[in-house]
């Protein structure tokens, strides 16, 4: 599976517990919600989303698997298409 | 009132600059729309040209056509406002207004339609110093963070809405220079409105959102995530990409702070802007 890591030209600026991520090289600006950024932190070293899941699941266990998976899917997606995230090459 | 050691004049602020030949109509179109503003003729600056559908303005990143004059004066405005916010790190063009108090430039951002030019128009006809009502630039590079007059005209909307008070009724009527893109635009009051490149520190930002079903106005803290996203939807042109946008918007919160006034009308919310020093505010 692959593994996903953040772009070297991704940066963030964090706030209250929410993350905002820029690319050094765009004009993109992303909000990131309190458990996405949560996913960001957790991409300090590459992981794949089995992975993440299993970081969150061990985190909140009271949430469903499956919900747990969908969201993280979720949110892989929309920073993979801000450029945020990137397979790692590794 | 603002009392001089809360503003001060950039010197010398950059003239609004043209290249020759300039269409006659260009310049009387920027003398009412950009009173406090004024403008040069200068090899590098922006050209406007007469087309056989009306203008074409080219320049400082700005390349559009005008249907006429008044339209090209926006564009020759838009390419100076970011010519002069590119200029320096920290900077950036914001959709706000702001009414100078003794404690600074109290700021009221909003998109299009939130209010800013009829708080504008409230304000004046109290006799509050303003650096504007539509857009400035701050300065986040400044210490402490400075807002920067851009001279232009206040204009307001007609028919004016029937909730105006009698004084800001008289005063558009009294004060009307022109009209165009469905608002009049207000005779400049050197009273009342600042030049471009008057500057003044921010003593807060106030977001202004109009509900008709408030009966007064209300002032309300926000969180720093929330201030920066709100400001950041509000951004022009700026120095640098956009990560230099995000730290210059970021480090603003920090340091001054942010609110949303809420109000049935822009009487009420002028009001409330005018008279309510920060530390009373909900913050």
């Amino acid at each position: 599976m692959t593994r996903l890591r953040r772009h070297p030209e991704a940066r963030a600026t964090e706030l209250d517990g929410e993350a905002f991520l820029v690319r050094r090289d765009s004009d993109a600006i992303l909000r990131l919600n309190p458990t996405a950024t949560a996913l960001w932190h957790a991409l300090a070293e590459p992981a794949t989303p089995e992975e993440l899941a299993g970081l969150f699941a061990a985190a909140f266990p009271d949430v469903p698997v499956d919900r747990l998976a969908a969201d993280i899917d979720l949110a892989l997606a929309a920073l993979r298409a801000d450029g945020m995230v990137a397979d790692d090459p590794a | 009132m603002l009392s001089p050691r809360h503003r001060s004049l950039l010197s010398p602020f950059t003239p609004i600059r043209l290249c020759q030949p300039v269409p006659p109509e260009i310049p009387q179109a920027l003398a009412l729309a950009a009173p406090g503003w004024p403008t040069a003729t200068a090899d590098d600056g922006v050209r406007v040209v007469r087309t056989s559908h009306g203008f074409r303005v080219s320049g400082d990143g700005a390349d559009r056509f005008a249907d006429d004059a008044w339209e090209a004066a926006h564009w020759v405005l838009a390419a100076a406002i970011g010519r002069f916010a590119e200029a320096r790190s920290g900077r950036f063009v914001l959709n706000a207004g702001a009414a100078l108090t003794t404690g600074g430039a109290v700021v009221f951002a909003g998109e299009s339609h939130a209010g800013k030019s009829s708080v504008g128009l409230h304000l004046a006809a109290d006799g509050v110093v303003t650096l504007g009502d539509d857009r400035l630039i701050l300065d986040t590079a400044a210490s402490p963070p400075t807002a920067i007059a851009l001279g232009l005209a206040r204009k307001v909307r007609t028919p004016l809405p029937d909730d105006f008070s009698d004084a800001a009724r008289r005063l558009a009527a009294a004060t009307r220079a022109g009209h165009a893109a469905g608002a009049d635009v207000l005779r400049w009051d050197t009273a009342i409105d600042m030049p471009a490149g008057t500057a003044a520190p921010v003593d807060r930002i106030l977001l202004l959102r109009r509900d008709p079903g408030l009966d007064t106005a209300r002032i309300s803290g926000l969180g720093a995530a929330e201030a920066v996203a709100a400001l950041l939807a509000l951004c022009g042109r700026h120095a640098g990409p956009a990560a230099a946008l995000l730290d210059a918007v970021a480090g603003l919160v920090r340091r001054v702070p942010v609110q949303r006034l809420e109000a049935g009308n822009s009487a009420a919310a002028a009001t409330a802007l005018a008279g309510t020093p920060a530390a009373a505010a909900d913050r």
